[in-house]
């Protein structure tokens, strides 16, 4: 984010792209490693499951997928890319390494990618920031703190374990939209509250061209920027 | 007969495909007409597309950080308390695997020594560059039986420790337990 804060609350940002390429094959992540291994050095693979619902003859069934990635680790690890068929992500790690960084480190990985294979088709591009703030006196009123947050009756104050608020927001008719979660750790304690602020920018309808990625790239990271400013009152920026 | 229909939650039909023919519910063989087909706007083929796209769009799924978060939400939920949150996440972040041997470990202790206190913590040692998590177990009465019982159990976990890059020690500070 523009604003540069000394103690910044983002724990993690992500940039990820989903996309479909015919002249995917298994050596491209060992030339894509080739490509960033002087700034991501540390290789790692990984096995994730993704789980979702499919229609097969008029019936919804469950079904869960395993698809290996290959993580890039920086060598402070702070950093990382996640490679896999149809996905390049680009991860960055508390403390934050400023936008302009981040930027560049996911101008580098996707533009390599670009360089050793054709993007037919961008399905999905995400800009998500992670925010993780303690308030330190969990008697205190979020309103000091946030102007987003859920409204909470008084009475009901003394009970609360968790909650967790979610809006949805729209951007350029509908072609991007913004999820922005607000909840409250579990393991908030009576002296301390944590609350977890996420703010998921995606592009909801296809397409953009690949030659725009980067314009559409910048125009989430300003929004995402606003709807965090916007979200935090002067006496929160303080903390930061 | 009107007033027997009962109107199943859409989302409940969409899930679990409820055609008349096969509903033995209850209900059903109590001869009550389930309604699901006679709503107009049910259609599988659209709904869950339509849920899925506009009340709950697919988010940006390849974070790290918010699968340790859930991770250690659970723990929290088995009644662990974890100390440092931040510093076992980011542990967790660089060594992801230990998180099946986490679940493992809580089940190992609270087998054996069922009722205890577990404090998830990650210990630095002050002079050189070593982290490693532990599994703190407190007890309202450390006899022998705790101390041979604690041996046992660590004796199970470290044994699935052999292929891991990180490592978690169980142990106790024989503190008071509140």
């Amino acid at each position: 984010m523009k604003k540069k804060y000394k103690n910044s609350p983002i724990e993690e940002a992500v940039c990820e792209f989903r996309f479909t390429s015919n002249s995917w094959d298994l050596t491209v992540p060992g030339l894509l490693y080739e490509m960033i291994k002087e700034e991501f050095p540390i290789k790692e693979q990984r096995t994730i499951q993704e789980f979702g619902f499919g229609q097969v003859q008029g019936s919804i069934q469950q079904h869960v997928r395993n698809t290996e990635l290959i993580l890039f680790f920086s060598e402070d690890r702070k950093m990382t890319v996640q490679l896999g068929p149809g996905l390049l992500a680009v991860n960055v790690f508390k403390p934050y390494p400023t936008w302009s960084v981040f930027r560049q480190k996911i101008e580098k990985a996707w533009n390599s990618l670009c360089s050793l294979i054709k993007i037919d088709r961008i399905q999905r591009i995400g800009l998500r920031y992670i925010n993780n703030i303690d308030i330190p006196d969990s008697r205190d009123e979020l309103g000091n703190y946030f102007r987003l947050y859920p409204f909470i009756p008084s009475e009901f104050r003394q009970n609360i374990i968790s909650f967790n608020t979610t809006v949805i927001f729209s951007y350029f008719e509908g072609r991007d939209q913004c999820r922005v979660q607000f909840l409250r750790s579990p393991n908030s304690t009576d002296s301390k509250t944590k609350i977890i602020l996420d703010i998921d920018y995606f592009l909801a309808k296809e397409p953009v061209d690949p030659s725009e990625v980067f314009t559409w790239i910048e125009e989430a990271h300003d929004n995402i920027e606003s709807i965090f400013e916007a979200s935090i009152t002067e006496h929160l920026r303080k903390m930061f | 007969m009107e007033n027997n229909v009962i109107r199943t939650p859409l989302l409940e039909n969409q899930l679990f495909n409820f055609p008349e023919e096969k509903s033995k519910t209850s209900e059903a063989r109590k001869g009550i007409k389930i309604a699901s087909r006679s709503l107009p706007f049910y259609d599988s083929s659209t709904y869950m597309q339509s849920f899925q796209r506009q009340i709950w769009p697919s988010s940006t799924k390849s974070t790290l950080t918010d699968k340790i978060y859930s991770f250690i939400s659970n723990v929290i939920q088995m009644g662990v308390h974890v100390e440092e949150d931040k510093k076992v996440s980011n542990y967790l972040l660089n060594f992801p695997d230990m998180q099946w041997v986490i679940n493992i470990a809580i089940e190992v202790v609270k087998r054996y020594l069922p009722g205890v206190k577990l404090f998830l913590d990650l210990y630095q040692d002050p002079e050189i560059e070593d982290k490693f998590l532990v599994l703190y177990v407190r007890t309202t009465n450390y006899n022998r039986d705790f101390i041979e019982k604690l041996r046992k159990a660590e004796e199970e976990v470290i044994k699935l420790l052999v292929d891991k890059q990180g490592w978690i020690q169980i142990t106790s500070d024989f503190r008071e337990v509140r």
